[in-house]
């Protein structure tokens, strides 16, 4: 818990766009919309990622009073993984082929008959499989446009924003170096300054 | 977006002189700054200095301990021409007192511990370290800016630079 406690590791961006007039159905909506769900083995689902509430990760409920402090959304992005067991897979899929061979009175089956086992088999065993979860938690400073999202792993970050743009339909962007340079730069008319600035070369 | 990308990756350097731009302050002066627009605060380069060459990789030199700052492997590594890449930091200004790693080349934090008061109420704690974590932030953002003001005026840098290297000077001279 991050932001509640010890520690906090995080890239910080800027929300653009203008927030629509009743932002806060608008965002209610979204966060609905964008909620977690399971993943679901039995449509070929592995993996699956949405909103969740990070003091309460089993609570639907994702409105406003459950997710804002004061003036800051406090919510999470979670993570699930379903994986097999390969070892596992693999002997039971032995144990599967040898009885579909005496069921068929063959010696060998045909590659068609192994694929169908494997895949009835992968459904079955991922649906009894605990996910991996993964919590990564957000803060949006509603006021503030800010936004700090607790990793700093670019495809996490990138799979984030996306989320994040699509639910809202706002746009963010990362304070890297560059567009923190590029924002006081705006504002002191040195656009043409940045464009041209070099590495120094060393410093001593 | 190739075009954005590009540029991202071509003034990460920024990020990268500005933490050696604190470090070589810190070396000239002592840990104690005064910056217009900031105000004065203390910085010390706690535990670890990450340097690196423009061509990242191989050239990297990592450097831990409580006096990393004034290690002589660190002017080493300046003088050869690497830049701070990361670092970790804390700055006390105010009545605060900010630990935080930062990665120079995406402004990434890491590790950010800041002062609160010990509070049972959980909302309460999250406002208290959140408020925190944004004053530090704004001080941050107005210590680049204040960097960003002379290394965007040619001949301003030229000038910083020059000091740097009589520190460079006077440190080869040293017994």
């Amino acid at each position: 818990m991050p932001f509640l406690t010890g520690a906090m590791s995080f890239r910080e961006y800027k929300v653009e766009g203008a927030y629509p007039p009743n932002y806060r159905k608008a965002f209610e909506d979204g966060l609905a919309r964008y909620a977690f769900r399971a993943p679901q083995p039995a449509r070929g689902e592995t993996r699956a990622a949405g909103w969740a509430n990070p003091r309460r990760l089993l609570d639907p409920d994702l409105t406003f009073p459950a997710l804002l402090i004061d003036d800051y959304l406090f919510a999470a992005l979670r993570v699930d993984r379903l994986a097999l067991n390969p070892r596992l897979f693999k002997a039971r899929l032995a144990e599967r082929m040898a009885a579909k061979s005496r069921e068929l009175g063959r010696k060998r089956l045909a590659r068609a008959d192994r694929d169908a086992l494997a895949d009835v088999l992968k459904r079955e065993m991922l649906a009894e499989t605990s996910p991996t979860t993964s919590v990564y938690e957000w803060v949006w400073h509603l006021e503030g446009r800010r936004v700090f999202f607790a990793s700093a792993g670019e495809k996490l970050n990138a799979e984030f924003s996306d989320l994040f743009e699509e639910c809202f339909n706002l746009a963010l962007t990362p304070l890297f170096t560059y567009f923190r340079a590029l924002d006081w730069a705006q504002a002191h008319g040195k656009t043409e300054a940045l464009d041209v600035v070099a590495p120094s070369g060393g410093m001593l | 977006m190739t075009d954005l990308l590009n540029e991202i990756q071509e003034k990460a350097f920024l990020g990268r002189e500005f933490l050696t731009w604190l470090l070589l302050g810190a070396m000239k002066s002592g840990p104690q700054f005064n910056i217009k627009g900031v105000g004065a605060f203390e910085l010390q380069f706690d535990r670890t200095i990450v340097l690196e060459g423009e061509d990242t990789g191989a050239r990297r030199v990592t450097l831990a301990g409580s006096t990393v700052s004034i290690a002589p492997e660190v002017l080493a590594a300046l003088r050869s021409g690497k830049l701070v890449s990361r670092a970790r930091l804390r700055f006390l200004w105010d009545d605060s007192t900010w630990d935080v790693t930062l990665n120079g080349a995406t402004f990434d934090f890491s590790g950010v511990r800041v002062p609160v008061p010990n509070v049972p109420e959980v909302e309460e704690l999250f406002i208290l370290r959140l408020r925190e974590l944004e004053k530090f932030l704004k001080f941050f953002t107005a210590l680049f800016h204040h960097f960003l003001a002379l290394r965007l005026d040619g001949g301003r840098w030229k000038a910083t630079l020059k000091e740097f290297e009589e520190l460079a000077v006077w440190e080869n001279a040293a017994p």
